[in-house]
């Protein structure tokens, strides 16, 4: 549905975008994620059609962004960062306006108007003015201006920014329920709202991207181990040493609780198996053996700080073990091979 | 065309659904009735005079005596009264974020220029409609106004105030503070209106030149009660170049 190639862009000089190239398949809802200044806006605005690249190119249903602007314009349904409202209007003229400069027929006009209105619960402000409503309602309105047309495509630029928790929730809920019919691209920096909301995921950092892919896809690709936690009834500093001990543990740190250890262990099918069958036999009393996901937090935050990328053809250096769970656990990175 | 005027009509429902717009009109009311209350009175003393002096009575008319100056005023006070009509046309799409929707949506810039003008332009013809109220009053008061004099005035007049228009649109384009765009298009205006006046101390060619660019020769000539092709071409060209910088101006920005 949305194909991007080598994107790039510069204000003055300085470059906003470089060389960013994604897809998006049809029906898909890709969270856009980056800290400020990343790039995310230039690169929204430009497939808006707001402003035009400087090389790269792309296709949004098929068609070439800049050889056919106007009818890519149809397709697309753009919420900018804020949300373009004129205050001095009547939510459901304001609407009436967009879905006018939206080109769309007298006749369906009024029935387009009302399902946008609907969707996004604005009936009880349709006959108010913009300009007295409060932050979350301008923002429904933004959402509905942007679905007025019925457009396959939205792009929607920090949808939740500024809501208090409950609004949030209901306008991810909107979000998410348009994703099927429509293909979503939305950005963000609020890491949860990524894995509430997207299917899929590209991480944007200094004008390039430097993830993409599923949320579980990108949770395992921590190349060749992964972590889990292990709970056991016996504890102490020897049994983590005993732990490092077993084959295929790359890593073991303890938990805060009592008995509980992070380890890192080899990402072969056979390494779970091996571990739980070790620590079975040696009766040290196996409670609970969990496989630890990276949270979107470490994936974005390894990826944001341009770490090196572990796994790709590098052997898994234990140094590297302790920085994938960096923040949350602090692993002493000991072990035997 | 349809996109076009959904532009215009939104402009024209925001210039009438605020208070700036019928400040403006108020006031600019308020200035034409003073003055036309101040010519007439004047015209009236002339007319005691003419009735002792054969000389005067032979020149005076109400065209040159009354309905010129009149209309020259107002056309002055348009000078200083549109700026603060075209301010926000623009600069306040761009301030507040406005630009985003209008410029992603499935319209060309020439589009939204057009409509943008057109809406200013329908507000500015009401406003110029309700000084016809004048010439009722001498029609009531009196006999009928002499109706080409006042035709001819009226169109030169509003041609001044759709070119002013114009280039307010253009100084609206290119920024995003009201105050900056409603100061430069006045001074452009200003400008505009006496760049005749230097014909004498610019030598002869140039002095041609600046004579055929003032706004307030060309309004001199139309409302001497001669339509000329020459004056009509210099106001439309006026404002299709302005028109035209505007749609680049634009164009220009979103490369920032």
């Amino acid at each position: 549905m949305i194909q991007v190639r080598e994107l790039s862009k510069a204000f003055g000089g300085r470059p906003a975008v470089k060389g960013v190239s994604f897809t998006v398949a049809r029906g898909e809802i890709l969270g856009f994620l980056g800290p400020n200044g990343a790039g995310k806006t230039t690169t929204m605005r430009i497939l808006s059609c707001y402003m035009p690249a400087d090389s790269g190119s792309a296709l949004l249903d098929g068609l070439d962004l800049f050889d056919s602007s106007m009818e890519v314009r149809r397709r697309i349904g753009y919420l900018p960062e804020s949300p373009p409202l004129y205050r001095e209007m009547i939510v459901g003229d304001y609407l009436d306006f967009v879905a006018r400069i939206r080109a769309i027929a007298r006749k369906e006009r009024r029935s387009r108007v009302a399902s946008a209105i609907e969707r996004c619960g604005l009936g009880e402000v349709r006959g108010r003015l913009i300009g007295n409503l409060s932050k979350g309602y301008r923002q429904r309105v933004g959402l509905a201006q942007a679905l007025v047309h019925d457009p396959p495509i939205l792009i929607l630029d920090e949808p939740t920014v500024g809501l208090d928790p409950e609004q949030i929730v209901e306008i991810r809920e909107l979000i998410r329920s348009l994703g099927g019919d429509h293909t979503v691209i939305l950005s963000t920096h609020i890491l949860s709202e990524v894995a509430v909301t997207c299917s899929r995921v590209a991480i944007i950092s200094h004008g390039s991207i430097v993830q993409e892919g599923s949320l579980e896809g990108l949770a395992a690709s921590g190349a060749d181990h992964e972590q889990v936690r292990l709970r056991l009834s016996r504890d102490g500093d020897q049994m983590a040493e005993a732990l490092g001990q077993i084959p295929w543990v790359l890593g073991v740190a303890r938990g805060g609780e009592r008995g509980t250890y992070t380890l890192s262990i080899s990402r072969e099918a056979r390494a779970r198996e091996e571990l739980a069958r070790s620590v079975v036999e040696r009766g040290w009393g196996l409670l609970e053996l969990t496989p630890l996901a990276r949270t979107i937090e470490e994936i974005y935050l390894d990826a944001t700080r341009g770490l090196p990328q572990r796994g790709a053809g590098a052997p898994p250096a234990r140094a590297a073990v302790g920085e994938a769970a960096a923040e949350p656990l602090a692993i002493k990175g000991r072990g035997a091979s | 065309m349809s996109r076009t005027m959904a532009i215009a009509g939104r402009e024209m429902r925001a210039a009438f659904g605020s208070p700036l717009g019928f400040v403006i009109i108020a006031i600019f009311l308020v200035l034409t009735g003073f003055f036309f209350d101040l010519h007439v009175r004047d015209y009236a003393m002339m007319s005691l005079e003419a009735g002792r002096n054969p000389i005067l009575a032979a020149q005076l008319n109400l065209h040159d005596g009354l309905v010129r100056p009149l209309y020259q005023t107002f056309a002055f006070f348009l000078l200083l009264v549109v700026p603060l009509l075209s301010m926000r046309l623009l600069a306040e799409e761009w301030r507040q974020g406005t630009a985003e929707l209008l410029l992603t949506a499935p319209i060309r810039v020439s589009e939204l220029v057009a409509g943008k003008y057109l809406g200013a332009l329908g507000f500015l013809t009401v406003m110029l409609l309700l000084t016809l109220q004048y010439p009722l009053f001498l029609w009531i008061a009196g006999s009928p106004p002499p109706a080409g004099a006042f035709a001819t005035a009226f169109l030169g007049t509003w041609l001044l105030g759709a070119s002013v228009l114009a280039v307010g649109l253009l100084m609206s384009s290119l920024t995003e503070s009201q105050v900056i765009a409603a100061v430069a298009s006045l001074v452009t205006a200003v400008f505009f209106w006496v760049i005749g006046l230097m014909e004498l101390a610019a030598g002869a060619d140039f002095g041609r030149l600046f004579r055929a660019l003032s706004l307030l020769e060309n309004l001199q000539e139309l409302s001497k009660g001669v339509i000329d092709t020459g004056n009509l071409v210099f106001f439309a060209s006026f404002i299709a170049f302005s028109l035209f910088l505007t749609q680049r101006t634009i164009e220009s920005r979103r490369w920032r």
